[in-house]
């Protein structure tokens, strides 16, 4: 297997089974979802697109709040899983890869949702620059990501710097059967591949992580008090 | 209102040490966010004994300084005094200053300093007020999300490991077990987020940020003599931004 591609496709059963153990759970408070979608704010009449939709868990819930919602994502079995869970097709699903330029889309979104994609996606370079191309001038662009300095306190990765560009195995989700990567880069490098595709960073959330959802693990030197973000909110707009 | 580092300012001055900023790694990667300053007018927020503010005079800018601690100031000035740059040194508090009392400038700069103050958000406002629009605003911070309250090491089989708590507690803190200012007077600590969100709202718009890692050789002056802990080297020791007021 390439170094840059994950492995979604081939654990899309178990991914899959994963999410809709999430989705029955629905959009709970101080969730990370539910603060995903605060940042999102009212996307009534919206159209959006869903970049990284795997089985499409993000695009349901941001078409049952009104918004006229496009999915795409790398892996063929998800994005077919996806349409068979949308059987009026109210949604409109695709199989691409967003690190590449889709041309069919150009200045076409007035939203761009991303949910726990960007740390997955080898090039996000080239994923940040078609996401800015798909969107209309000022569109927004809300990204729900890891936390790169959390990987480091949590011991998931040991020097900052060094192991940029590298992939490493989700851990909890590894020992779910759901055997997919994240690639470690640094805050500088993804603010930096978002001006660079021009845009405009206008909030920033650390995602406090709620109380006794942690679990300790023994193989890692995170203090008993251990209180740090592992995930991060990006708001962004599309500069004009 | 008094500056904490009125009772420190000659320690200060000699951790600080003698070298030029043109040899500090933390002001190389705020210089190399804000390039070139020849003929523009800038800001000094928090400039304390001055060698940002000689520094960027040397590099012919016109600098006014601005710092809270008179016996700092007294240090600025002696400088001034004895190689005269140009560089006006003035007494107020960077948390309220008011832009309409000066003419506007190109660009304000403040060196390891926002962790130092309490109101950050009177701080931004006060940035947003001097700078002319599209003016710049560069400052770099000990890295919020590596140095908290209770960020520290613990000895591990395989070595020194570091560890990061508290980062949620914004406020102050003061370590006895830290060198440097944090040890001596504290600091402020708050979250990324705070930071960010904070300059946004005032209407500065951040444009790059930089996470630098310590180079190698550091100076040879006291405020380096502790950072080069191979464990510290892996994670980034200062965050450096440069904004732009809209």
């Amino acid at each position: 297997m390439p170094a840059t591609t994950n492995t979604y496709d081939k654990f899309a059963s178990q991914y899959a089974d994963m999410m809709a153990a999430q989705e029955r759970g629905g959009v709970a408070p101080d969730s990370n979802i539910s603060r995903f979608l605060e940042v999102v704010g009212d996307v009534s009449g919206l159209t959006v697109l869903d970049a990284g939709c795997g089985e499409g868990y993000l695009s349901r819930i941001l078409a049952q709040r009104g918004a006229q919602v496009t999915g795409i994502d790398i892996s063929p079995r998800l994005i077919g899983m996806a349409r068979a869970k949308d059987p009026d097709g109210a949604i409109t699903y695709q199989a691409a890869d967003l690190s590449q330029p889709l041309h069919a889309h150009q200045t076409h979104f007035d939203l761009v949702a991303s949910y726990f994609v960007l740390n997955d996606v080898y090039d996000y370079q080239g994923f940040l620059a078609t996401l800015s191309a798909a969107l209309k001038p000022a569109g927004r662009l809300v990204i729900f990501m890891n936390n790169p300095f959390s990987l480091v306190v949590r011991g998931h990765i040991t020097d900052y710097f060094a192991a940029s560009g590298r992939r490493f195995p989700y851990r909890g989700m590894t020992e779910e059967g759901v055997k997919v990567f994240f690639w470690h880069r640094t805050m500088e490098e993804y603010l930096s591949a978002s001006f660079e595709a021009g845009f405009q960073l206008q909030r920033l959330v650390d995602v406090p992580t709620p109380e006794g959802s942690f679990k300790r693990r023994s193989d890692t030197l995170i203090p008993e008090s251990y209180h740090f973000p592992f995930f991060t909110i990006l708001s962004l707009a599309k500069a004009q | 209102m008094a500056s904490s580092y009125d009772e420190i300012a000659e320690w200060y001055d000699t951790w600080v040490g003698t070298h030029s900023m043109s040899d500090d790694p933390y002001f190389r990667a705020v210089e190399a966010l804000i390039g070139g300053v020849a003929g523009q007018r800038i800001c000094d927020l928090a400039c304390g004994q001055g060698r940002v503010a000689r520094y960027l005079a040397a590099q012919g800018a016109s600098v006014v300084g601005v710092d809270l601690s008179t016996k700092l100031l007294a240090i600025a000035r002696r400088h001034e005094e004895a190689a005269p740059q140009g560089i006006e040194y003035i007494h107020a508090d960077v948390q309220c200053l008011d832009g309409a009392a000066f003419a506007p400038f190109d660009g304000v700069v403040c060196s390891m300093a926002l962790m130092d103050i309490p109101d950050l958000a009177g701080v931004v406002r006060s940035v947003a007020s001097l700078l002319r629009p599209t003016g710049w605003f560069a400052f770099s911070i000990l890295h919020p999300c590596f140095h908290t309250s209770e960020s520290g090491e613990i000895a591990t089989p395989t070595g020194a490991a570091r560890t990061v708590s508290r980062y949620f507690v914004e406020g102050y803190w003061r370590s006895d077990t830290r060198p440097g200012p944090p040890g001596k007077v504290g600091a402020y600590h708050r979250t990324l987020s705070t930071y960010v969100n904070t300059l946004s709202n005032a209407g500065l718009q951040l444009e790059r940020l930089s996470e630098p890692g310590l180079e190698v050789p550091r100076p040879q002056s006291p405020a380096f003599a502790s950072s080069g802990r191979p464990v510290w080297a892996e994670v980034p020791a200062i965050l450096v931004a440069l904004c732009r007021r809209r």
